[in-house]
């Protein structure tokens, strides 16, 4: 197709035009400059700080834990199999009878994929809860009366219970519960019938929970007159968060704080009763100045003994769970039923993709766990050797003699120190877990 | 995003061959109304010929100019035409019904604010619904929009195929190109910001401009001007700092454009061709700041050029612009379509084309129209039959037409036939039955007694199978502990409630507990409680002893298998419906799949339907 001829009456007003044109193409590329100056807003994003967490500087405790029973048994709570963002991740009970060999005693009829969360009520005889996941929005509960090997169930806790180890305490058939939703429930007859107790909201208007700032509820228990005892976060330095209902009023049960802590933001990552006796434990500080102290009481609150400062050096945050490297940021806590105390420090176990037969280890390594008990009231802590790959947490046998629980995916290691005071671990048990992959799908 | 997926693969069997079968018969539509318009019209011809003379233009130089349409409008029409033609065959492969939520709508979605998402989520939702529909209409609405722009030249035909081509190009920019990005972060040119759809509109708006408009160069500078616009917007932004261009390597990472090749060299393709784009990518990662500064010049230096109007810079600019942007369509883009699910060959072609068509419309501007308008189709001549002058006038405006107008029509028809399904399948709120149908497979037709069962409902009341007589039952089996399937039948009887209104009170939504460990009331109902069925007053979650649930359990072929280790009961996933007479009619398997709001409406819709099928019967 030939060229069309251009007007020719256009010409003469070419130079105007070339003149208009360049006014615009200037006014335009600074028009254009402050547009994409806009869309450039616009399009980003502020990324948000790093490990930015709500409460940074609190510490929550791992759900992982160890229980003793009063005749001599011990439970074990840990989280096996492969990635919680896939549901692999299968919460396991075990159970020792006093004398015996752990076995596994996992509740069934129940995906665990949530967590675990146990409490004592006798000798043999063990109340566990589910945590929910996925779809499931309540905590059903399971008896046994025979150390594990028969179950049946109890009555659901309506809501989901909280996740911390402490969220379910027992005595004389009432049950105390911690809910997600920041509620303390109650019930008189083994969760036939539940009623609300109070919420963090409701606590932490009164005047014992705005003396310390409560922020969060990390755990429950009854006292031995049979009080309920709730403990938890302080935003208010120097002040620890352990609450009791007495004649219908909350008041502080707490123990004051060493001169040393006072300046710093407490938390309650354990808090147990047996017997006569109740036994607390606090992390203080942030980060490598965190340290953990013990605390005791044989009056349901009202004076309290305190045991020397741990250093802890925690990270922040909470375990990662189903991790198969069993990389722990939250301390786990265990209690004896004499108040003793365990504690696993968390630190990066890095070798716990190999084997957990491997050689004991008497040397700490770089990042490893530590762990340290004390007694009731004890007067120092006993640092534990660097704890093997995979500790989860830490048990005691009835002879006082500490065991770290370890895992790696579907294997339980039970390791015992090879004498007492001995700076070596040595397996005394495995077990191996046939993890029901994918059935939570 | 929520409620986007179906949450089945791409390439489900069922819905792919669903998606063919559509296609097939919409295509045969399509040509049999071919056929028909064809016929009628050189009938119609034949038996006037007096009537179909008139469309032939009477000779002569002038007249010829009058009809002659813009090369630069010609230019946009037939190239827009193109591509709209290939990308409505892009969009009949056979992973598009499934796969273009997920695999193109979310993702380009993905990186922009909250509320983009939600407006974006709620054309996915749509398509993931009916996704055969969905699919289908896409497919003809694209194919009939290139067809209308090509065969119709000039008139009102050829500028409403221009508002068409300007419309669905809007549609498709702002909910399957996510406002082509330019909410998000990271937007450049290279890429395909501000979205190929986008220029579509251009090029549309464009071709709807009345003919006149093209008879001046003065349009060819606006156009210019504005692209001209955009291009320097464009080269700001590439030659902003801090966003990861300048860099070939960064934090030991590849920069931006590095990456962004590296990753579509990745994709499913031809190997020499991927092999390109990854050299590309390294070539980048070694000269970063070259290539930037090239992309830079390049933008800014044709955008200043086209801003001016003038046709000595014009011209180069246009060269190097063309030569650019085919470069980044083959290195950067990667021809657009390659690898996952590919709609369309993205920017670069699209924008060329606009200049294209810019430049040609300053530079080569047909003559005024100087020559008498042409001979309308004139009246019926007096030796006609009668028959034939009494036809309607639109018959014989049809007889005049063109062939060109003929099948500019049967384009539009095209277009209709396509959204037509679609139109009416959102109508309903549900979600087509084709998706259960793609997960479970088809309803089995059974005829036999239900087996009795006496078990206790939810608020501790006797229920017995012959006490629901009279009503349809929907039977399932569900573990109260249950953490994912069993919520999510609950909710599709939930939803197959409200989908049956005013006939839900002649239903009956019936479960019984399939947990071996679980099974007391107090379960039942903390599941309710959870699932919201408390308020539902046709709803009955049934337990009763262990023997008793075991025994309904073998009745109806159930299984519920305790595993240890925190493992859920392993039950099965099973539907039955059973008419007012006690016999049981159809059985569904009623694994529910993924969880979508698709899904789950579907299955809602299955049970339903299949609920109304027996009312009907009576």
């Amino acid at each position: 197709m030939s060229r069309a001829p251009v007007s020719t009456a256009s010409a003469s007003t070419a130079s105007t035009s070339t003149a208009r044109a360049a006014r615009v193409a200037s006014a335009s590329a600074a028009l254009a400059a402050l547009l994409a100056l806009t869309v450039t807003a616009c399009g980003s994003k502020a990324a948000p700080p790093a490990g930015a967490t709500a409460g940074a500087g609190i510490t929550s405790p791992a759900l992982a834990t160890a229980l003793a029973a009063p005749g001599g048994e011990g439970w074990a709570v840990v989280e096996m199999g492969g990635s919680a963002a896939q549901d692999d991740n299968f919460w396991e009970l075990f159970s020792r009878a006093a004398g015996g060999s752990w076995k596994l005693a996992t509740p069934p009829g129940v995906a665990s994929n949530g967590g675990l969360i146990a409490a004592v009520t006798g000798p043999g005889s063990l109340l566990t809860a589910f945590r929910p996941s996925q779809d499931l929005t309540f905590s059903p509960l399971a008896l046994t009366p025979d150390g594990g090997t028969h179950w049946s169930e109890g009555n659901p806790v309506p809501a989901g219970l909280a996740d911390v180890p402490g969220a379910l305490a027992e005595a004389h058939g009432r049950l105390l519960a911690l809910t997600e939703a920041g509620a303390v429930n109650t019930s008189a007859n083994q969760g036939a019938a539940w009623t609300r107790l109070t919420t963090l909201r409701a606590l932490s208007r009164t005047a014992a929970a705005r003396a310390c700032g409560l922020t969060s509820l990390t755990a429950a228990a009854w006292t031995p007159a049979g009080q309920p005892l709730v403990a938890g976060d302080c935003s208010r330095a120097g002040r620890t968060g352990i609450l009791t209902l007495s004649g219908g009023t909350w008041r502080s049960a707490a123990p004051a704080l060493p001169a040393a802590l006072r300046g710093d933001r407490v938390s309650v990552i354990g808090l147990s009763t047996g017997g006569q006796r109740t036994t607390a434990v606090l992390a203080a500080g942030s980060g490598a100045s965190t340290v953990v102290i013990a605390a005791w009481s044989a009056d349901g609150g009202t004076s309290w003994t305190q045991s020397p400062l741990l250093a802890a050096g925690l990270r922040t945050g909470r375990a990662i769970a189903g991790s198969d490297s069993a990389i722990t940021s939250a301390p786990s806590v265990s209690f004896g039923t004499d108040g003793s105390v365990s504690i696993v420090l968390p630190g990066s176990n890095a070798s716990a993709a190999t084997s957990t037969a491997a050689s004991t280890t008497g040397s700490s390594s770089a990042g490893r766990a530590s762990g340290a008990v004390i007694g009731w009231q004890g007067t120092s802590w006993q640092r534990l050797p660097a704890l093997p790959a995979g500790t989860a947490t830490l048990a005691t046998t009835p002879a006082g003699q500490p065991e770290a629980l370890a895992v790696h995916r579907g294997t339980l290691t039970v390791w015992t120190l090879s004498a007492a005071g001995a700076q070596s671990w040595i397996v005394a048990q495995a077990i191996g877990v046939q993890i029901p992959y994918g059935s939570s799908g | 995003m929520p409620g986007m997926h179906t949450g089945l693969s791409n390439t489900n069997p069922t819905l792919v061959a669903a998606f063919k079968t559509a296609l097939v018969h919409q295509g045969l539509l399509i040509a049999v109304l071919l056929a028909i318009l064809a016929l009628a019209w050189v009938g119609m011809r034949e038996w006037m010929p007096s009537v179909s003379g008139a469309s032939a233009p009477a000779g002569g130089p002038g007249r010829a100019a009058w009809q002659q349409e813009a090369i630069a409008r010609r230019t946009l029409r037939i190239g827009f035409g193109i591509i709209w033609l290939f990308d409505g065959i892009l969009q009949a492969q056979p992973a598009m019904p499934a796969g273009l939520p997920g695999t193109v709508i979310e993702p380009s979605a993905a990186s922009s604010p909250s509320w983009v998402q939600h407006v974006v989520n709620w054309a996915g939702t749509s398509w993931s619904y009916h996704p055969v529909q969905a699919g289908a209409a896409a497919v003809w609405i694209q194919l009939g929009i290139g067809a209308w722009l090509i065969a119709a030249p000039r008139g009102w035909s050829s500028r409403l195929a221009g508002l068409a081509s300007a419309g669905w190009g809007l549609v498709v920019w702002v909910f399957g190109e996510a406002f082509g990005g330019i909410f998000a972060s990271g937007l450049t040119f290279l890429f395909g910001a501000p979205g190929a759809a986008l220029f579509y509109c251009a090029a549309g708006a464009l071709l709807a401009l009345p003919e006149a408009r093209w008879h001046s160069a003065r349009l060819g500078r606006q156009i210019l001007a504005g692209l001209g616009l955009f291009l320097v917007g464009m080269a700001v932004l590439q030659a902003w700092p801090g966003r990861g261009f300048w860099q070939g390597r960064l934090n030991g990472q590849p920069g931006s454009l590095a990456a962004m090749a590296s990753s579509m060299a990745g994709t499913p393709q031809p190997h020499p061709l991927s092999a390109l784009v990854s050299g590309f990518a390294s070539v980048d990662e070694a000269h970063g700041f070259l290539i930037n500064l090239i992309a830079v010049i390049v933008l800014a230096g044709t955008g200043a050029a086209f801003l001016t109007g003038r046709r000595l810079l014009v011209r180069p600019a246009l060269l190097v612009l063309v030569v650019f942007c085919l470069a980044d369509w083959v290195l950067i883009e990667d021809f657009g379509f390659f690898g996952g699910l590919g709609t369309d060959p993205n920017s670069m072609i699209p924008v060329a084309l606009l200049a294209v068509g810019g430049y040609l419309a300053l530079v080569r501007v047909p003559e005024p129209a100087t020559a008498a308008e042409p001979v309308p189709a004139g009246p019926v001549a007096a030796g006609e039959p009668a028959a034939v002058r009494r036809l309607p006038r639109l018959a014989q405006v049809f007889a005049s037409a063109s062939l060109r107008a003929v099948v500019a029509l049967w384009a539009v028809a095209m277009v209709i036939v396509g959204a037509a399904p679609m139109a009416a399948a959102q109508a309903s709120p549900n979600a087509n039955l084709i998706i259960a149908q793609a997960i479970d497979g088809s309803a089995a037709p059974l005829d036999f007694k239900a087996p009795a069962f006496a078990l206790t409902d939810q608020h501790g009341s006797h229920v017995s199978l012959a006490s629901l007589h009279g009503k349809v039952v929907l039977l399932t089996f569900l573990d109260p502990v249950c953490t994912s399937d069993c919520p999510l039948i609950a909710q599709e009887f939930r939803e197959a409630d409200q989908v049956l209104g005013s006939q839900a009170r002649k239903v009956d939504l019936v479960a019984i507990v399939a947990n071996p460990v679980y099974y007391s009331v107090a379960y039942t109902r903390a599941f309710d409680q959870q699932e919201g069925m408390a308020g539902l007053k046709n709803w009955l979650f049934l337990t009763g002893s262990l023997p008793q649930l075991q025994q309904a359990w073998r009745q109806y072929s159930v299984a519920a298998q305790v595993l240890s280790a925190g493992g859920m009961i392993a039950h099965s996933d099973v539907a039955y419906v059973i008419d007012g007479t006690g016999h049981t009619r159809t059985e569904l398997n009623f694994d529910p799949g993924p969880g979508t709001a698709s899904s789950k409406s579907s299955f809602a819709s299955e049970l339903a339907t299949q609920a109304e099928s027996l009312l009907r019967r009576g």
